[in-house]
């Protein structure tokens, strides 16, 4: 058993609890990353994938013990495949209070939009 | 702040701790996941001096977090907004975060200084520090 435990992977990655959700012309995406400061998140977009990545950085006192843990690591990360409608270079993202919040906006083609006909 | 790898849950039970053993925690849908903590997450580190109690609470408004003491109940309440708008023309496609109301209590310890609580709310974590009484921390006896 003590085998098993340890062939565990080093580091254990957290997914953020998230927030999607449509609306007028964009997409709005709301990430949970407590505990992150600005230095330590990183988000990418390539290949219409969006990378959300944070580290946790809390200051402790010297000689700290761990002696209850339910946020089980330092590490956040979480990856999301935009649909082709989302305009990947329009992208807009801020950061407070440890929400993450990503505003991306549909491209013009895929907003429903009236087509005016013609009746002879 | 370290982080280990300790588990809360007993090894006798079958789930979700042996998805996990074998899968991974990332592989749990988020509602299990989400099932093994409390709301919100709590970490508390341990020092000589001091019970360092972090809470991990994203968005919350600082002027609505209160914290009361009573005798050696640490009772923290607040409320995590919910950012979705309740409107038309909105489509919801993932509603993870857990919003509304909370109240976490917290019992401390006999060796704590109830006269020394501080707290600070920042990067959405609410940490909560308690000295410890002077008398009760380890202290090194010389040999004369």
């Amino acid at each position: 058993m003590a085998n098993q435990v340890n062939s565990k992977p080093e580091k254990t990655l957290l997914t953020p609890a998230l927030d999607i959700y449509e609306q007028a012309n964009q997409v709005i995406i709301i990430a949970e990353l407590p505990g992150v400061n600005n230095d330590n998140l990183n988000i990418q977009v390539q290949d219409q994938t969006l990378s959300i990545e944070g580290v946790i950085a809390l200051a402790t006192a010297d000689g700290e013990q761990q002696g209850h843990e339910e946020v089980t690591s330092p590490y956040y990360t979480s990856t999301l495949q935009l649909s082709r409608d989302l305009d990947s270079e329009s992208i807009a993202a801020d950061f407070k209070d440890g929400l993450l919040t990503v505003k991306i906006t549909k491209k013009t083609l895929s907003i429903p939009h009236k087509v005016d006909v013609k009746f002879i | 702040m370290t982080f280990s790898r300790k588990s809360f849950w007993p090894e006798s039970a079958f789930f979700p701790n042996d998805i996990e053993h074998w899968f991974g925690k990332d592989y749990l849908p988020a509602h299990v996941r989400d099932s093994q903590v409390s709301f919100p997450a709590v970490n508390l580190e341990v020092s000589p001096e001091s019970y360092d109690y972090y809470i991990f609470a994203p968005g919350l408004d600082k002027a609505q977090i209160d914290i009361t003491l009573d005798k050696n109940l640490l009772t923290v309440t607040g409320e995590s907004p919910v950012l979705i708008p309740d409107a038309e023309g909105v489509t919801v496609y993932r509603r993870e975060r857990k919003t509304g109301k909370f109240s976490k209590s917290l019992k401390l310890a006999k060796d704590c200084s109830l006269n020394n609580i501080s707290a600070g709310y920042s990067l959405g974590v609410l940490h909560i520090k308690v000295q410890r009484l002077a008398h009760t921390r380890p202290e090194k006896i010389t040999i004369t």
